[in-house]
């Protein structure tokens, strides 16, 4: 339990025969940023719009601060909600948009006041009194996060405020909200998809699956020990490496772990590292580095089907000539390799398409 | 040097001068007939051919009419012009002044009455989750069935003398309602009737397109009810508003039936043009206040294209659908609502269909059949209902063949954007006119003398032709909006009109629209039964229609046969629409699969 932050308890929703959330237990720390990460369909916005009171659980509880908020309507809640289409009012200008909630609530003097700091705040007075259809899409989505913050709500809620905007776009306005967050220290839950926003942004990561709860950590957490075979595939790139046998455990290791070497480098150092000799199969340049996806082979020199991707700095692939058919050693560093029960394993391969 | 010589190449041209002003405009045509020449096949010619006959078509029905009662109005019995020698006339007139002023009236009064009783009743079935919607719907729509004069009458039997409430039902109730029906509370409520269901049906289709993420961003910003209905609900149907306001002010403004019934001594516009042309057989004056019922219709009409334009801008793609919940106060409101609406309806119908058989409201009322006989001289026996269904059914067929070939033409077509721009203006051009005006206009033309079209006058040919220039709009706008929807790779098909073009126009294109040419052909077939200005002043002696015989019989005394008429309408059109609703559920099995790939 947090008594600070907002705290969800045995939440379930279904649709009809469909089970969208079952048995959500989440805390949410005050002043930090949160984020849903899943894909798509798996349930997050359904979850946020419980959260934000636009929807009611079947069952379960939504407290704030220890408050049992969960009968509470949206309009009561006081939290600034940035929806994924932004869903501005197409009738109003940029400061109408924005001074709607304050409007009523706080006294008319004030309202300017605040609207002008919003303004000010998100870089919108040039455009203050043009229309939604007007502005880009960037801007839409300023406008969109100035009107939810206004009112200076308890919890901010945002989901996937940045997917219908273009890549460079996109990356300048994850920062400024990063900063806004932390300027306004309010507590936010973002919904995503995207797993690098997610890593980019969230001081806690929580991942979600088929309208479970499947890992929550800090983006370093989840990214390092992902504690199931779904979440390291999820989040950056993973090998898996299948064994056989039964009822062994599954094994996985990042691309960016993997040391390759020149071939016969077999016992470099020795201390528990498992290593293999594979053929590269395709380089792919990728600005910084490069991604190396190689056949392993076995004692007897036949190539195995699946390949394992390796990436590598431009130096070293320079230093090794790497090219295809070049055969080289790989090695897997036991404080790097990923291990899941078998039970697991089995689960996710049905889970896969 | 070398420009001349890429102008040379560009233009394949090299008897032009090398001149940088240009060429002079005799050889700019010139050049553009060449280009034609040069990039027209025999498919390019065909669709010329076939524009440029559809354009003179659209002005022999539409335009020349219209200038003919222009020349009416400005010119003297021999000829020479007359300036506003009738305006003057007119406005001298203190009768037909004050006719002027009670037509506003009426159109004012109809407006504000109509247009928040449809609109309530238009949120309540979009935005409530009550059983029976269509039920309620059906009975919000069925003055669009029965010709205008048929409310008069039902109101007649319920509020008249000897009417059903008036009277304390016959004396059995201890008090009586009077309300003083003839003259303008009569026909105001009969346009409250009558216009009720179009600006229902405007409003309903922009309240049930509003954007629900709107409602949940407001709810999130703290917005109550009240707060959400000013500033979402409101201004997302305003423009759908604005069009019914003006659909209203315009149908109540030119309407003829009702007034003619219950309208006693309380003149309006409509009704004086009908005196000024049938019983003074004063044209000139008929064509000056034709000219001035027109003119506010053209003005409404103007601003409506503007309207209905932006109202399109509002929607966007991203839009979600209004979900409703749960609310059961909310719902025994609307219930209560919309149950009175539907009670409305139906009883006035239900007074029309009593009255029309029994023997004599009030005092004989036991059942016969004897108002179906139509014995009276004013009425004229059976035959004007077979008149009419007859041309009912003419209408329907010509009329939506010659809407659908040209709003296809307006709409595949890519060459001659002028004459195209031009098509499309006449095309919903007659929205604007009133059905006595085009009826008027028919007669100054076709009545003409000197006009080789004029063997058609008194024809059943002139009645379709007014009928189906007079209705013309709606379809074409069905046909253009289904024709749109269509896949555009037929199009590049039909671009070569040859052989291929027609097979993919008979399997592809007329199959998908079939939906639209159906709903087309209802519209053109319902209008045609029920109206009675364009037709009033054309029919000919022997060629009498059912909405006529009403109208006589009604002047006559004959009530409870004009009502009877007036059922034999309203149930032709009901069987109509019925069998189209069995049809097209058929067909909407059968298409629904077919889009959804
Ligand atoms: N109002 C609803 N009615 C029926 N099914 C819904 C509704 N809202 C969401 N769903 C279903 O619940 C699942 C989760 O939806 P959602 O929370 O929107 O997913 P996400 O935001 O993670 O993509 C989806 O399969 C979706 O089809
Ligand atoms: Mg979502």
């Amino acid at each position: 339990m947090n008594p600070e932050g907002l705290t969800i308890r045995d939440v379930r929703k279904t649709f009809g025969a469909f089970q969208a959330l079952s048995d959500i237990q989440i805390d949410i720390p005050k002043g930090k940023f949160t984020c849903l990460l899943g894909p798509s369909g798996c349930g997050k916005t359904t979850l946020l719009r419980i959260i934000s009171g636009l929807e009611r659980p079947d069952s379960g509880t939504v407290l704030l601060g220890g408050r049992d908020i969960t009968p509470l309507p949206a309009a009561k809640r006081n939290f600034g909600i940035v929806f994924q289409s932004y869903a501005l009012f197409p009738n109003m200008t940029v400061s109408a948009n924005i001074a709607y909630g304050l409007k009523g609530k706080i006294p008319r003097r004030d309202v300017e006041a605040k609207l002008d700091e919003m303004l000010r705040l998100m870089d919108l007075e040039a455009i203050r009194d043009r229309y939604p259809s007007q502005i880009s899409g960037g801007q839409q989505q300023r406008v969109a996060l100035a009107r939810a913050v206004a009112l200076s709500p308890e919890v901010l809620l945002l989901d996937e405020p940045l997917s219908a905007l273009d890549a460079k776009v996109r990356v300048k306005l994850r920062e400024e909200l990063c900063l806004l967050q932390q300027r306004l220290g309010i507590t936010t839950v973002m919904v995503t998809h995207d797993q690098e926003e997610a890593l980019t942004m969230a001081d806690r990561i929580i991942v979600m699956d088929h309208g479970q709860v499947v890992q929550i950590g800090t983006p370093q957490e989840v990214y390092d020990r992902p504690n199931t075979p779904f979440v390291a595939d999820f989040i950056g790139a993973i090998n898996f490496f299948p064994v056989q046998e039964k009822n062994n455990p599954l094994y996985a290791m990042r691309p960016e772990h993997i040391i390759i070497a020149p071939d016969g480098a077999e016992d470099a150092m020795d201390d528990g590292f498992r290593s293999f000799r594979a053929v590269v199969q395709h380089i792919e340049f990728r600005g910084a580095f490069y991604r190396i996806s190689l056949l392993p082979i076995d004692e007897n020199g036949s190539a195995a089907v699946t390949a394992v991707t390796v990436d590598v700095s431009a130096q070293v692939a320079q230093q090794y000539r790497l090219e295809r058919d070049t055969v080289m050693t790989l090695q897997l560093p036991a404080d790097r390799l990923l291990q899941y029960p078998p039970k697991a394993v089995g689960a996710y391969a049905e889970a896969r398409p | 040097m070398t420009r001349t010589d890429s102008s040379a190449r560009i233009d394949s041209q090299p008897q032009l001068p090398p001149d940088n002003r240009g060429p002079a405009p005799g050889s700019r045509i010139q050049r553009t007939f060449e280009r034609f020449r040069r990039s027209w096949g025999t498919a390019e010619w065909i669709q010329a051919a076939a524009l440029l006959t559809m354009l003179l078509l659209l002005t022999v029905l539409i335009i020349l009419p219209l200038i003919s009662i222009f020349k009416q109005a400005f010119l003297t019995v021999d000829g020479s012009y007359a300036g506003l020698a009738y305006f003057q006339t007119y406005l001298e007139s203190p009768a037909l002044l004050q006719s002027l002023q009670n037509t506003v009236f009426v159109s004012f009064m109809t407006t504000i009455i109509a247009v928040p009783l449809a609109f309530l009743l238009a949120y309540v079935l979009t935005r409530t989750d009550i059983r029976g919607k269509s039920l309620y719907k059906a009975a919000a729509l069925l003055p669009l069935f029965a010709p205008t004069m048929m409310h008069g009458i039902g109101l007649t039997y319920l509020f008249g003398h000897q009417g059903l409430i008036s009277t304390g039902f016959f004396g059995w109730l201890p008090f009586e309602l009077r309300i003083p029906l003839y003259g303008p509370v009569g026909i105001i409520i009969s346009e409250v009737i009558y216009t009720f269901p179009q600006a229902f049906l405007i409003l309903t289709a922009a309240l049930s397109i509003s954007d629900y993420r709107l409602y949940e961003a407001a709810e999130t910003l703290g917005a109550n009810k009240l707060k959400k209905l000013f500033t979402v609900t409101l201004p997302s149907v305003k423009y759908a508003l604005m069009s019914a306001i003006i659909v209203c002010a315009t149908l109540s403004f030119t309407d003829f039936g009702a007034p003619k019934v219950v309208g006693g001594q309380f003149n309006v516009l409509a009704t004086d043009i009908f005196k000024q042309v049938v019983g003074q057989q004063n044209m000139a004056l008929g064509a000056v206040v034709s000219i001035v019922l027109t003119l506010p219709a053209v003005l409404a009409f103007v601003i409506d294209r503007i309207v209905t334009r932006r109202q399109q801008a509002y929607v966007t793609s991203r839009s979600t659908p209004y979900a409703v919940r749960p609310h059961r106060m909310r719902n025994g409101v609307a219930h209560t609502y919309a149950g009175l609406i539907a009670l409305a309806m139906l009883t006035l119908l239900a007074a029309v269909v009593t009255a029309s058989l029994v023997k004599v409201w009030p005092y004989q009322m036991t059942f016969s059949w004897d108002n179906y006989k139509f014995t009276d001289s004013a009425a004229g026996g059976f035959a004007p209902f077979w008149n009419s269904l007859r041309m009912a059914a003419i209408t329907a067929v010509i009329g939506t063949f010659i809407t659908f070939l040209f709003a296809y033409l307006i709409e595949h077509i890519r060459i001659l954007p002028l004459v195209r721009q031009a098509g499309y203006f006449l095309s919903i051009m007659p929205l604007a006119l009133p059905g006595l005006v085009i009826g008027l206009a028919y007669i100054f033309f076709f009545n003409d003398p000197g006009n080789p079209l004029n063997v058609i006058y008194g024809t059943m040919s002139i009645l379709v032709l007014a009928n189906i220039a007079h209705f013309y709009s709606v379809p074409f706008m069905t046909a253009t909006t289904s024709l749109k929807m269509m896949d555009k790779e037929f199009e590049n098909v039909s671009l070569s009109m040859n052989v291929s073009w027609l097979r993919s126009f008979m399997r592809i294109t007329l199959p998908l629209s079939l939906p639209a040419i159906m709903e087309m052909a209802i519209y053109f077939f319902i209008n045609a039964m029920v109206t009675v200005s364009a037709v009033i002043f054309l029919y000919g002696a022997d060629l009498k229609l059912a909405s006529v015989a009403i109208v006589s019989m009604d002047d006559a005394g004959d009530t409870a046969q004009a009502a009877a008429m007036s059922v034999l309408i309203i149930c032709t059109n009901l069987i109509v629409r019925l069998l189209y609703e069995a049809y097209s559920a058929r067909i909407r099995h059968k298409t629904v699969a077919w889009r959804e790939r």
